[in-house]
């Protein structure tokens, strides 16, 4: 096993130019941005994960889910950069559909030994310049986490992995600032606004389909982040 | 069949009851003063000392005692208490609810309002939609005039979301007529000052959806319409509103400071600044430390949107007022003016609860406003203080199946066997599978989410609705949400009339079935709003 997670930070490694120097990321801004490819039978996709302090993001195609910390709970934004709207579920309302609501639990990638992964020595590697070390969960629970950006560089189980293929900062206004500057209506006034196109579109296709979320399950998994959910 | 043709068995016992009196129907003998023979008919002493019996004719006969006032201006305050999405299914639940919170069946029991003597029903469509919204409702209750679905304060004639349209169709409401003649004024809702039900209190605007600066179209700022909450801080007939508490913070600061405005505009500072001796108040604790004797005029924006559902609140311990503690201190401070006051009060919460398909949330925000009706009834004088209560529109939310006697109303339908005692198990139905007493004919559907702190729920919301296996579900849960037959992606208003409950002067206007719009005459009327 050793060998193959060393094998398997080598191929990473190479597969992307080297995104940290100096023992820094590269670019300029306050927002992390790590983009990953998920694979699994149904095929591959992209997911793009965002964090800012108390807010973090994830992206998947058309939909963006922006959780912002509100003491012990968050709040959701989902925005539609096609749409340049949003929806915002506040804490209280995602309680009343007994939604998550803890920040702990939307905030996206816990530490490793937190989700009960044990360290594997020797598992150390380096990944897109970065270095990384290495964690296991059972049988098939593997994580490469890369502590410098508290994010993983490769996440796997039985079902799915996803892969680290990016990792760079971004700017507030490239990202949340700008997210949160499109009209947004309040998931408890959707019921009243029908008559709004945009609106009518988005229940139309289930409007809150789609959304990455990128939590380690219970048992220390990665969910299925990327994927539907229903 | 014909009363005189009517031969009844009775006991030995019972007729002795019966003949042993006068012939008033009290002595147990009925038939219009016609005692003789097997033309009478005698009353059993159970029925005669039936709760049941000897209550409705207490009633009846405090009832007939009642004296009704119909002078003008008798009533020197007037409230009126809206429960946003109210319908008579959600009264009759909550009710219900309320009652079991307290140990009892809970049919019996009846909610504040309910105590009230005077009760009629109310039409609730807009004049461009047969299920109406809540701008289009309250705008009639509050200026006399039905109008569109969506639009504030203006007449029908105007074109939705078009500024120009609306410019010299602005409605006089009951709140502007009292501040003009002297009242103090105050409006109080859970959800966003500036959402529709208490912004049609203030505001004209053809969009209800123009909050704050950044929602106003470029024709809307071009022609010279102005935004709701930008509206409520420079409201100049008289002195201004004197009570303001609610939710929607964030229409009111700079997006840069968290807010919507993109004006630049810190409405909260400018209402500071016209009013030197009013405070300013962002929590329950600040509220709770107002001096209600010597305060000035107050803004309490509690939350940057809606503020909090009640249950939320209190699991929580969100520093919130409740609806009750907002009701109280605006009393308290209104009712300095010897002129009296108008004040408005909405539940704004019990309709979202409806729209999330959440029966928990919708009726505990609803047993939260009988609980502030209740603080309003026991702060005030029903001979110089109109209270009316009431709803802007309904939901589809049913009461269904034959559930036995204190069934719990958010559980599973528990129905009597043949003998009419409760069987020991939940009824099936014919998909053999068990179901609710509460459900809604549209919206998201079904959920099982008692257990929300899960770290591994994730945001859904797709409609899920039909039947589903309730067998091991704990439909009494915070989290449950009832099951939905017509997929949408939030549960819609409902077009059936709501009801309308009243206390004090012209209180009994207000029977019968009458146009939302009424309701504004009759505050008019008793209040004395209206120029003679």
């Amino acid at each position: 096993m050793k060998i193959v997670w060393v094998l398997m930070g080598l191929v990473l490694a190479s597969e992307a130019c080297a995104q940290c120097v100096g023992g820094s990321l590269q670019g300029e801004g306050q927002v992390l941005h790590a983009r990953y490819q998920v694979f699994s039978e149904g095929g591959r996709h992209q997911v793009d994960f965002y964090r800012s302090g108390n807010q973090v993001a994830w992206q998947r195609g058309d939909v963006i889910s922006v959780w912002k910390k509100e003491g012990e709970s968050a709040s959701l934004l989902r925005s539609f950069p096609g749409y340049e709207r949003s929806i915002w579920y506040p804490a209280g309302d995602l309680r009343a559909l007994g939604k998550e609501t803890r920040w702990q639990g939307v905030t996206g990638w816990p530490q490793p030994e937190e989700a009960g992964f044990a360290r594997v020595e020797g598992g150390d590697a380096v990944v897109l310049g970065c270095p990384v070390r290495a964690y296991q969960n059972g049988e098939h629970g593997q994580v490469l986490w890369l502590e410098q950006a508290g994010v993983p560089a490769r996440v796997a189980d039985a079902a799915q992995q996803w892969q680290l293929v990016s990792l760079q900062r971004a700017s507030m206004s490239d990202t949340f600032d700008r997210w949160r500057e499109w009209p947004s209506t309040d998931f408890a006034d959707v019921g009243d606004n029908e008559a709004d196109s945009f609106l009518r579109k988005m229940i139309a296709l289930g409007f809150v389909e789609h959304g990455a979320s990128g939590f380690y399950q219970a048992d220390g998994k990665p969910m299925q982040g990327g994927a539907h959910h229903h | 069949m014909k009363m005189k043709s009517l031969v009844l068995a009775i006991s030995a016992s019972t007729l002795l009851y019966g003949c042993g009196g006068s012939d008033s129907n009290n002595d147990g003998t009925a038939g219009g003063g016609d005692t003789g023979g097997e033309n009478s008919l005698s009353f059993s002493s159970d029925q005669l000392s039936s709760e049941w019996y000897t209550q409705a004719e207490a009633k009846v006969d405090a009832a007939a005692q009642r004296e009704v006032v119909n002078a003008t201006g008798a009533a020197k305050n007037v409230i009126l208490f809206v429960g946003d999405g109210m319908g008579i299914s959600t009264v009759t639940a909550a009710r219900i609810l309320a009652g079991q919170m307290q140990g009892l069946d809970g049919e019996e029991y009846q909610l504040s309002f309910e105590k009230m003597p005077f009760t009629g029903l109310v039409k609730t469509y807009n004049t461009n939609q047969q299920t109406p919204d809540s701008a289009g409702t309250m705008t009639a209750m509050m200026s006399g005039v039905k109008t569109k679905a969506g639009v504030l304060g203006v007449s029908e004639e105007v074109v939705r979301a078009d500024c120009a349209s609306s410019q010299g169709k602005e409605l006089v409401t009951a709140l502007e007529l009292a501040e003009d003649m002297g009242k103090s004024t105050g409006i109080i809702s859970t959800a966003r000052i500036t959402h529709a039900t208490p912004a049609a209190t203030y505001a004209k605007s053809p969009e209800r959806n123009w909050e704050s600066d950044d929602g106003l179209t470029a024709e809307a700022a071009t022609s010279g319409c102005k935004d709701i909450a930008d509206q409520l801080v420079s409201f100049d007939v008289g002195d201004g509103i004197d009570v303001v508490m609610g939710g929607g913070r964030r229409h009111f600061i700079p997006n840069a400071d968290g807010g919507k405005r993109t004006d630049g505009r810190d409405l909260t500072a400018e209402w500071k600044t016209a009013h030197p001796s009013g405070s300013y108040v962002e929590t329950g604790a600040e509220l709770g430390a107002v001096d209600a004797a010597t305060v000035g005029q107050v803004l309490g924006l509690f939350t940057s949107s809606h503020m909090s559902y009640d249950a939320d609140r209190t699991a929580n311990a969100k520093d919130e007022p409740s609806l009750t503690e907002m009701t109280e201190k605006s009393i308290d401070v209104l009712s300095r003016n010897e002129d009296g006051y108008f004040l408005m009060v909405e539940s704004g919460r019990i309709d979202h609860g409806h729209h999330a398909g959440s029966a928990y949330n919708a009726l505990t925000d609803a047993v939260e406003f009988s609980n502030a009706v209740q603080a309003a009834m026991d702060k005030t004088n029903a001979e110089d203080t109109l209270i009316i209560v009431t709803a802007d529109h309904s939901h589809v939310f049913t009461i269904a199946g034959y559930p036995t006697r204190g069934n719990p109303i958010l559980g599973k339908v528990v129905t009597n066997d043949g003998s009419g005692e409760p069987e020991s198990a939940p009824t099936l139905a014919s998909d053999n599978m068990p179901y609710t007493t509460l459900g809604y004919t549209n919206g998201l559907g079904f959920a099982d989410l008692g257990n929300e702190t899960d770290a591994d729920a994730v945001y859904g919301g797709v409609p899920d609705v039909g039947r589903k296996d309730l067998t091991a579900v704990d439909t009494e849960a915070s989290g449950y949400h009832q099951e939905a037959l017509v997929p949408l992606g939030s549960e819609t208003h409902a077009g059936e009339d709501v009801g309308v409950w009243a206390r004090g002067p012209g209180a009994h206007l207000l029977t019968g079935t009458n146009e939302q719009s009424l309701i504004f005459h009759v505050m008019a009327h008793a209040g004395g709003l209206l120029p003679e």
